[in-house]
């Protein structure tokens, strides 16, 4: 009864929290074959415990950090994954294909930690705090890999337009 | 948050855009991974047919896997037939699906490595077999990808894509792999390609490739004239829990017999062999797990030993008397049917 309890709890959980959850990951690797496979990964991790799990969201949200985190290998150093061909593609209406294309490409730019950092501290607007408990790290490794991120990504070609520094006046 | 990080969150939240595709809970839920894609395609025995029936299908050939001969000894019920030289049956396999691998019109092969072609995926299992030509091809890059995904073979879907640009930013090379559908937690095939420009027209690398799992050997099936069976379920926690949850769990230790070890040998027969993983990376473990079960024959012990660490779980199978062992038994299968033997949860351990 136990069992079931959990696997209903887990279900309601999972359907409520999807959309978000492979969203994040979409962001923190570029492609939603890959994301969900992160999701699913954590997921996995997540439900042998779940009956003791307090937090759900919390918990699974770092659980996904770590997992993607332990994910070293990448295909090849220069790999920009993309959903469209260069030569093929048209611009929709509403810039959406450009949005999307060039703030993966500018993630995909950033190491892992420094983009796990940017997608909890701008994306689930975790406190730098949070995000250090998350990611096992000091307050000032947050602060410096988010620093040195934003920096990364305020000199990136393919977010330059989308991103506007206040001019002081 | 200043303006530049409020721009940021507002471009996070718009970039993703909708995911197109749900999960599978009921996997989660039955603990079996959809697949280890990073590690490379997960596959088991059955889903090794199901990928030479696919192929066969894509390519218009008959697969020339032969169904196994059954274990010598000792009976065994519900055990799924691999093929008899797996390795052989998945380099057949791999070579139908270059077979059928589609190229543009007027691809020619070449003889040799060709430029901008090195990025490829692979697995880490010493298991992977994989074949690989080179074409060149006239035309522009974005015909030859859109020829090759029109043309792509049926029962193969588009399981990532990429390009690689060079330092001006032009694309270099676009990547394109395709794979089957694993089934039943088993292995899937790869068909990758590699494109890019080269002289007038474009270079083509295509692999194929896929992992194998080795037969069981038929030693280490569980005896079916089994008098006994001497259970241990280990849930020791390796840490000690500042806040949060505590792992761990009370040893468990019973013996199962007549039936009850019957029962249970028929169902471990049941669990099929996976590939070794290779060298991988893979999270520490916060619990010290590991399930046992020592069954007992009157022609002396066998010795199942489960000590995943919760990444690539494989179950250990020892025969002491004759000094042999064997490791690439599927561990999550294994450790589901030892705890339903016992009555025990599928999470029994990671309780507080």
């Amino acid at each position: 009864v136990c069992v079931l309890a959990d696997a209903a709890g887990f279900r309601e959980f999972v359907d409520a929290h999807l959309r978000d959850l492979l969203r994040t990951a979409w962001l923190l690797t570029g492609d939603w074959g890959r994301g969900e496979d992160l999701v699913q990964a954590a997921l996995l991790r997540c439900w042998p415990k779940w009956s003791t799990i307090e937090v759900p969201r919390a918990y699974v949200q770092a659980a996904m950090l770590n997992v993607f985190l332990s994910w070293r290998r990448r295909r090849w150093t220069d790999e920009q994954a993309s959903d469209r061909l260069p030569e093929t593609a048209a611009p929709d209406a509403l810039g959406a294909v450009e949005v999307r294309t060039a703030v993966r490409s500018a993630l995909l730019a950033l190491s892992p930690r420094e983009r796990a950092v940017i997608v909890l501290r701008f994306y689930t607007d975790l406190s730098e705090a949070e995000t250090a408990r998350v990611l096992d790290i000091a307050v000032g490794t947050v602060k410096r890999y988010a620093s040195d991120a934003l920096a990364r990504l305020r000199a990136d070609p393919a977010l330059a337009g989308l991103l506007t520094e206040e001019v002081p006046r | 948050m200043n303006e530049v990080e409020q721009q940021l969150s507002d471009l996070l939240r718009r970039a993703p855009g909708e995911p197109p595709h749900a999960l599978d809970v009921d996997a989660v839920l039955a603990h079996e991974p959809r697949r280890w894609r990073r590690a490379g395609p997960a596959i088991g025995a059955v889903a090794a047919a199901t990928v030479a029936v696919v192929v066969g299908v894509a390519t218009g050939l008959t697969s020339t896997s032969r169904p196994a001969a059954p274990p010598a000894s000792p009976t065994v019920t519900g055990v799924s037939t691999p093929p008899s030289n797996p390795k052989a049956a998945a380099m057949t396999r791999i070579e139908a699906a270059m077979r059928a691998a589609p190229l543009p019109p007027g691809a020619r092969r070449a003889g040799h490595e060709l430029p901008n072609t090195g990025q490829v995926a692979t697995s880490t299992s010493p298991n992977e077999v994989r074949r690989t030509t080179w074409w060149t091809a006239p035309g522009t890059l974005a015909a030859a990808v859109n020829y090759i995904v029109r043309h792509r073979p049926q029962g193969m879907h588009v399981d990532s894509n990429g390009s690689a640009l060079s330092k001006s930013g032009s694309v270099s090379s676009m990547t394109y792999d395709f794979a089957t559908t694993p089934t039943n937690g088993g292995y899937g095939l790869e068909l990758d390609y590699v494109i890019a420009p080269y002289q007038s027209g474009v270079a083509i690398r295509v692999d194929t490739w896929t992992v194998w799992a080795p037969i069981r050997p038929s030693w280490s099936y569980a005896p079916a004239a089994a008098t006994s069976a001497q259970v241990t379920i280990v849930r020791r926690p390796l840490f000690k829990a500042t806040n949060g949850p505590r792992p761990g769990a009370p040893t468990v230790a019973r013996t199962l017999t007549g039936p009850d070890a019957q029962h249970l040998a028929q169902s471990i027969n049941t669990v099929p062999s996976v590939a070794p993983e290779g060298i991988h990376s893979c999270p520490p473990p916060n619990l010290d797990a590991r399930d046992t079960v020592v069954f007992h024959t009157a022609a002396g012990d066998l010795v199942f030993t489960q000590t995943g660490d919760g990444c690539s779980p494989n179950t250990a199978v020892t025969d002491p008397r004759n000094h042999r062992t064997t490791t690439f038994i599927n561990g999550a299968k294994f450790e589901a049917i030892v705890l339903g033997a016992l009555g025990l949860p599928t999470n029994y351990g990671h309780q507080r």
